[in-house]
């Protein structure tokens, strides 16, 4: 019954960018601090903070859109993802969703018999990550750590170009 | 443009905002009264013009050297944190 | 004269004289503070002790041989500039026990500057209102008749500045919060343009709209205080980095030749006594020389409606921080996270800014985002464009700054729309991200009124001198409200 289906898969990848400090504030990005010490008031949300914008979160953003062949966008747009959750402590998501930083390109990958695939990627975007939630060991609440949050994340989307869990 | 109260529910309910029964029809006629107000603007002709997001035309993005230039301020911000543990800010378990 | 009718300049030079020192000035506004603010309610938080500590330190930095304009002067903040170890409220009950754990900018560059902070003015709920009846902590009286709003969101730095209170104090103003409160208690306040004042501290009420800016009895008082906290900021990316021009020095030049256009759109309707008022100012301007002319914005009528649309909807996003969860009001007993959420903000925020909210987001959920906010956007580039072309015929632009003077507390409460219409000539300026003043020009019915001027971007410096030469030839700012010279 299986041969009637074929495999399409398109891949959502957030790649968490190497940088020393986060996408919009100076707190360190090191990971396995204890909790909130690496979240300054920017990451908090505090009222009247302000993000300013990490020069080597973009030039790593450019240099994967450089590596697959795409488009960078010369003009793009940092726009917010509204929605209430306790690790997303301004209430919105600082990511693109219009005139992302990485237009189409592409890539290659080698399959087992030594062929070429070739893989569509239809944008990549710069965005933070939000902080995190635990529930263990903590009666009837959720402890929030927001060490991650407004850690610079690459989101790349792919084209529906993979045909097996081996391409991925 | 009328909006009702399941209207006010709705949106109250995006946004987070616990409003009474008696309240929502109080809001209902004061939004509604905003709408029709502000639905003067289809009447406007913007043709080709491009959306404005701010007043900064021609300004280029600041972009900040890649340093760590803050410390940790948990003890300052927790002391007066609504619910703290372990460092953590606590909130009723969210269930996933 | 007495300490609290001295414009800046001469209490800096009699401090420069050693004739009284920040100690004993500071000491002579905190008793007027006592005195005249149970009345006013124009103040959240006095501080007095830290204030005190601060004239200290400033007669000390005297002492070892510092000068400058601001140094030692006594000054109000708005409550929505963080202050460090200071309540910062922004009027709400949300922010009733938030204690700021940073200055903003524009607090720290005036504390660099020596000012002395005497306390946090009331405000309308995180800068909602045109009348400063929304706070939290009960409406503003306005100076010169008690049972009348001073205006708003502003409201107690204007009748803070107004009462005497302080010679100076901060404001903020998105749709013409500070120059609407100006008008009404027959003071001085400037919004500069947007992106000349850093943002970083200021509670976020509208981002692409919101600027800090000054209330003080003249342009001449304000122009030492632009000064200070104009210019490039690192931590707000909306603060543009460009040289501030000499502000000062810049009062005293003549108007000979200054082009000034009337705005049409703003005569339309005009009750006939403001008509008359601003006539008389066009007049004063005439006779300083300058050239006036009628300038046409036909679009400037959706300036109300496009605001009412943008502002609501960057609110109801920059609101979203005041959850409850890790500063500010949190319910009693939350039963879950949604109950905590609804609750802490139900009852942490007041009925003006939900109702803001809820219009925001109304506006950009899925359906009526086009239809509202992305065609405001587009109205809001017509309004500035039509702006930009006016400045090439004319330098700059003059009109009304309120449609009546100070209303009845009470009286425009319960309906929002009529409420929002005492913007009407201001909100204009925030859509373009225009620098505008508003200065006392008269009286209706014993109480002020403001002539208001708008300049292209960066024309702070030709808005000072315009204003400071017309307070030379005038002399409605030297009045007093009734028990308060």
């Amino acid at each position: 019954m299986m041969q009637d289906w074929e495999v399409v898969i398109g891949l959502e990848i957030h790649a968490q960018l190497a940088t020393r400090s986060k996408i919009f504030s100076g707190a360190a990005t090191a990971y396995g601090a204890a909790p909130n010490t690496q979240a300054c008031l920017v990451d908090l949300a505090y009222p009247g903070v302000l993000p300013v914008l990490n020069v080597e979160a973009v030039r790593m953003a450019v240099k994967f859109g450089v590596a697959i062949g795409a488009r960078i966008a010369e003009r793009s747009i940092f726009a917010r993802k509204n929605y209430f959750y306790p690790d997303l402590p301004k209430g919105y998501q600082i990511s693109q969703y219009e005139e992302p930083i990485v237009g189409r390109g592409s890539l290659e990958i080698w399959l087992d018999d030594g062929t070429a695939k070739r893989i569509g990627i239809t944008r990549a975007h710069l965005e933070e990550d939000a902080g995190k939630s635990l529930h263990e060991g903590l009666a009837d609440a959720t402890g929030i750590d927001l060490n991650r949050a407004g850690t610079p994340l690459l989101e790349i989307v792919s084209e529906p170009d993979l045909r097996s869990a081996k391409h991925t | 443009m009328s909006l009702t109260s399941r209207d006010v529910e709705k949106i109250a309910h995006l946004a987070r905002l616990g409003i009474t029964d008696p309240e929502k029809p109080v809001y209902a006629a004061s939004l509604s009264k905003i709408v029709e107000f502000v639905d003067q603007l289809a009447r406007a002709d913007t043709g080709a013009v491009a959306p404005m997001a701010h007043p900064l035309a021609g300004q280029t993005q600041r972009l900040r050297a890649d340093a760590v230039t803050e410390t940790d301020c948990h003890e300052r911000c927790q002391r007066d944190a609504p619910a703290v543990q372990a460092g953590l800010y606590l909130v009723p378990k969210v269930i996933e | 004269m007495s300490l609290h009718d001295r414009s800046i300049a001469e209490l800096a030079g009699s401090l420069a004289r050693g004739e009284f020192s920040s100690v004993e000035l500071t000491r002579h506004f905190l008793a007027r503070i006592d005195s005249l603010n149970p009345a006013l309610n124009a103040l959240i938080t006095v501080t007095a002790d830290r204030a005190l500590a601060d004239a200290a330190v400033a007669d000390q930095r005297r002492v070892a041989g510092e000068s400058g304009p601001l140094l030692g002067i006594p000054l109000i903040h708005k409550d929505i500039f963080c202050t460090d170890g200071v309540r910062t409220s922004c009027g709400s009950r949300m922010l009733d026990n938030f204690v700021a754990p940073y200055d903003a900018t524009v607090v720290g560059r005036l504390k660099s500057a020596g000012a002395v902070m005497l306390g946090k003015a009331n405000m309308d709920e995180f800068a909602m209102g045109s009348s400063n009846e929304t706070s939290f902590y009960g409406p503003v009286h306005n100076p010169w008749e008690l049972d009348k709003v001073p205006g708003g969101s502003s409201g107690g730095s204007a009748a803070a500045v107004a009462a005497r209170l302080a010679p100076l104090a901060t404001g903020t103003d998105t749709g013409g919060s500070i120059r609407q409160p100006a008008a009404l208690t027959g003071v001085t306040g400037i919004k500069p343009t947007y992106g000349r004042v850093s943002r970083y501290g200021m509670i976020a009420f509208a981002s692409s709209l919101d600027q800090a800016g000054i209330f003080a009895r003249t342009a001449a008082d304000a122009a030492p205080v632009l000064a200070a906290i104009a210019g490039f900021d690192p931590r707000d990316s909306t603060c543009v980095d460009a040289p501030v021009p000499d502000y000062v020095q810049g009062l005293a030049a003549p108007l000979t030749g200054l082009r000034i256009g009337l705005v049409k759109e703003f005569l339309d309707g005009l009750e006939p006594r403001n008509g008359a008022l601003i006539g008389a100012a066009l007049d004063v301007f005439r006779e300083l020389g300058a050239v006036t002319t009628t300038v046409s914005l036909p679009n400037l009528p959706l300036s109300v409606p496009t605001y009412y649309v943008v502002a609501p909807a960057e609110c109801s996003s920059n609101l979203s921080r005041f959850d409850g969860v890790r500063f500010g009001y949190r319910c009693a007993n939350p039963r879950d996270i949604t109950d905590l959420y609804e609750r802490s903000r139900g009852e942490g925020f007041g009925a003006e800014v939900k109702r803001r909210i809820m219009t925001g987001t109304y506006v950009l959920s899925a359906g009526y985002f086009d239809a509202y906010y992305l065609k405001a956007q587009k109205v809001r580039q017509l309004i500035t464009d039509e702006f930009r072309a006016a400045f090439e015929r004319v330098d700059l632009l003059l009109g009304p700054t309120t449609p009546t003077p100070a209303f009845a507390i009470g009286a425009k409460i319960d309906d929002p729309v009529t409420m929002y219409l005492n913007d009407i000539y201001t909100i204009g300026a925030n859509l373009a991200g225009l620098p505008a003043v508003s200065a006392p020009c008269g009286f209706i019915d014993g109480l002020p009124m403001g002539v208001q001027l708008i300049g292209p971007h960066f024309a702070e410096g030709r808005l000072l001198n315009a204003v400071h030469r017309y307070q030379l030839a005038t002399d409605w700012h030297r009045h007093a409200a009734p028990g308060c010279a």
